[in-house]
């Protein structure tokens, strides 16, 4: 009998086989009958546009309300770690890494696009130019605000507060310790890591395809490319992949967090560039605006699911329901990271700087080149 | 600053952050540090998340084998392709709507077990000493090192009860009714109790009582080597109890004396409390009633 040789792997079987089953079962699906998949998405995602958008309504809102309230009551003065446990980083390299991990694809590509679409969307048309330049501020706001960074944020916690304080693997199934006890090891953990695990791998091929499309056309725009189709974006992906996998393997930590570092500079000057540039005074001015505007309809718009508003409302799955999904999707990434900084933080100090900090950026951000668009 | 123009263009989002640098100074510089941008942001989001899911595949393992993590960075690849192929953008957001679904179900219960984690972590480090603890002096050390590693039975701490207990209240019934102040005793049995009362006509009666409570300990205890043997997780203590409901404690640690003066410090609060003028419409004598 022949013996094949055993692959030397550290793969968890119970996690990735049934993962594997999912996504390649997508990609099959995909690659044979394309329109099929296509219509067949677009049905499975309006079932859960009409019927099932209040989950995403509601866990979202609970997510904010608890962190909020946390960070408020006598729970945030424990430590994610030790009692007497300082923290790992100083305040202003955490609150710098905090800043980085709010910038990410999505910022390129919807800080323009986001605001304008909602600017000129036909079913606002009813209302004034200024009043949907400020809709359209609130609503970018809304989505890349608190709400946004409360779903990273309890992934954050909850990773950070059971790997530190209760010395258990910094993994996702750990936060369920208290619930299962030493089950987590067994079929229960394995099964969330399985659901983190696609989501994960969704959220991320999602962003990658916002990339790549953004990338294929700025590469027209600049004339190295003749045109933007998929042939092209093929090229873009594997080129930009090879890239990374080449980095990943050769483990040259350094080199990406180099790389990472000069790109938090380019970004940070192409703001400043837009803001001088730009219409300099307005911007500032449309920002404060727009944070008082944020402050005032935050609940507002916490719990709106549109429902006295039907023409309004596929704007509202489209939107707002998909970026809950979105975030969702990557909350175990941005989490991960979070919780690696934040080793003997306070609770307190976690929730507020993760809440505060990014949200502010993207604010900056948004605005910046929002109302300049406008 | 466009003046609205580019909202004419909102139909194809991927250009619009081009046609928007078009309006500024430095157009292809802007452009190209823009596309440089997104580039080395692919890099390490496809890098990073790399890592991440090969990190959940492996249940968090140290070292693992380059072509995993290859793997996965070509999964995403293909993926990312195949669906552009079949639905374009919106296909990608589609799976992503999809699977987010079951997991922010579980991202609830992640809240559910912080609120039970967080409350015992609170009262682990909040916990104070033993009530019985305070009048320790250093002598009967040995007593009370004997007392403390003893769990007991139902019977033993009746025998408490009925013992150290009941003296310490008919010693404290005399000397009250030398200072001229009537108290009783009563005892009942489901569960075995014993208190002393002092009644009055128009505040709340004064009571003070010991009763024998079951308390569950953890199945630590019954494994450790290094404790004296208990049987069972089921264990009794005695427990104060007072008139006003508040929460009592254990008082198996009290000598005779040291549990007369117990009663006597809630005594004076009592006294305390009934000698200030305010508290008049909190402890009128309609309050006696639920205690019959």
């Amino acid at each position: 009998m022949i013996k094949l040789p055993k692959i030397r792997n550290t793969l968890s079987k119970a996690v990735v086989l049934p993962s594997l089953i999912f996504i390649v079962g997508i990609c099959l699906l995909a690659a044979v009958y394309p329109t099929f998949t296509e219509s067949l998405l677009n049905s499975v995602k309006n079932f859960i546009f009409v019927n099932l958008n209040w989950i995403y309504v509601w866990s979202v809102t609970i997510f904010v309300l608890f962190l909020v309230y946390l960070m408020f009551s006598k729970y945030g003065n424990i430590r994610l770690g030790r009692n007497n446990s300082k923290p790992q980083y100083s305040f202003f390299s955490w609150i710098s890494m905090l800043f980085a991990a709010g910038m990410g694809i999505g910022l390129m590509y919807f800080s323009v696009a986001e605001p304008m679409q909602h600017y000129s969307d036909a079913i606002f048309s009813g209302n004034t130019a200024v009043q949907r330049a400020k809709d359209a501020q609130l609503y970018t706001f809304f989505h890349w605000g608190i709400h946004a960074w409360a779903i990273y944020g309890i992934v954050g916690l909850s990773l950070a507060y059971f790997s530190y304080r209760y010395r258990l693997p910094l993994s996702l199934r750990s936060c369920f310790y208290p619930l299962l006890k030493d089950r987590i090891k067994g079929r229960w953990g394995n099964t969330i890591d399985v659901f983190a695990l696609c989501s994960t791998f969704f959220g991320i091929t999602t962003t990658l395809g916002f990339g790549v499309v953004q990338i294929n056309s700025g590469l027209e725009t600049l004339n190295v490319l003749p045109g933007s189709n998929f042939l092209y974006q093929v090229l873009i992906v594997g080129v930009l992949v090879s890239l990374s996998v080449l980095s990943a393997v050769s483990g040259v930590d350094k080199g990406i967090r180099i790389l990472s570092n000069i790109n938090i500079i380019t970004v940070m000057l192409l703001l400043l560039f837009v803001l001088l540039f730009g219409p300099t005074v307005y911007l500032i001015g449309s920002f404060t605006e727009g944070i008082g505007n944020y402050i005032n309809n935050f609940f507002n718009l916490t719990f709106n699911t549109h429902v006295y508003e039907a023409d309004t409302q596929p704007w509202f799955y489209d939107w707002t329901i998909l970026y809950w999904a979105w975030w969702i999707s990557w909350s175990p990434y941005v989490g991960l990271f979070i919780a690696r900084i934040s080793k003997g933080r306070t609770i307190r100090e976690f929730i507020a700087a993760v809440l505060i900090i990014p949200t502010l950026f993207n604010f900056i951000w948004m605005s910046v080149f929002g109302n300049s668009a406008i | 600053m466009a003046d609205g123009a580019l909202s004419r263009l909102s139909g194809s989002p991927d250009a619009l952050l081009f046609r928007f640098l078009e309006y500024f100074p430095l157009t292809e510089i802007a452009s190209f540090s823009s596309i440089a941008i997104i580039i080395i942001f692919f890099i390490t989001s496809a890098d990073s998340g790399m890592f991440v899911m090969n990190n959940i595949a492996t249940k968090n393992a140290r070292i693992s084998p380059k072509w995993q993590t290859i793997g996965w960075g070509i999964l995403l690849a293909v993926l990312a392709l195949l669906l552009l192929n079949a639905g374009g953008l919106t296909a990608l957001q589609s799976m992503t709507l999809i699977t987010a679904l079951p997991f922010s179900v579980i991202r609830l219960l992640f809240i559910v077990s912080l609120v039970k984690a967080l409350s015992i972590d609170i009262s682990y480090y909040e916990r104070d000493f033993s009530a019985t603890t305070i009048p320790w002096s250093g002598e009967f050390w040995k007593e009370r090192l004997k007392q403390i590693i003893s769990f007991h039975d139902r019977k033993s701490v009746n025998n408490f009860i009925d013992t150290t207990v009941k003296d310490a209240f008919t010693e404290l019934k005399e000397e009250f009714l030398r200072n001229g102040i009537e108290a009783d005793i009563h005892s009942y049995g489901k569960p075995h109790r014993i208190e002393v009362e002092i009644k009055y006509d128009k505040v709340n009666n004064f009571l003070y009582g010991v009763r024998n409570e079951l308390r569950i300990v953890s199945d630590y205890l019954l494994r450790e080597d290094n404790l004296p043997n208990i049987e069972d997780n089921r264990t009794f203590y005695p427990k104060s109890y007072f008139g006003d409901d508040r929460e009592g404690y254990d008082v198996q640690l009290f000598t005779k004396n040291e549990l007369i003066s117990d009663v006597l410090k809630h005594y004076e609060r009592f006294i305390e409390i009934i000698s200030e003028e305010r508290n008049e419409m909190f402890i009128s004598s309609n309050a006696n009633q639920r205690l019959k």
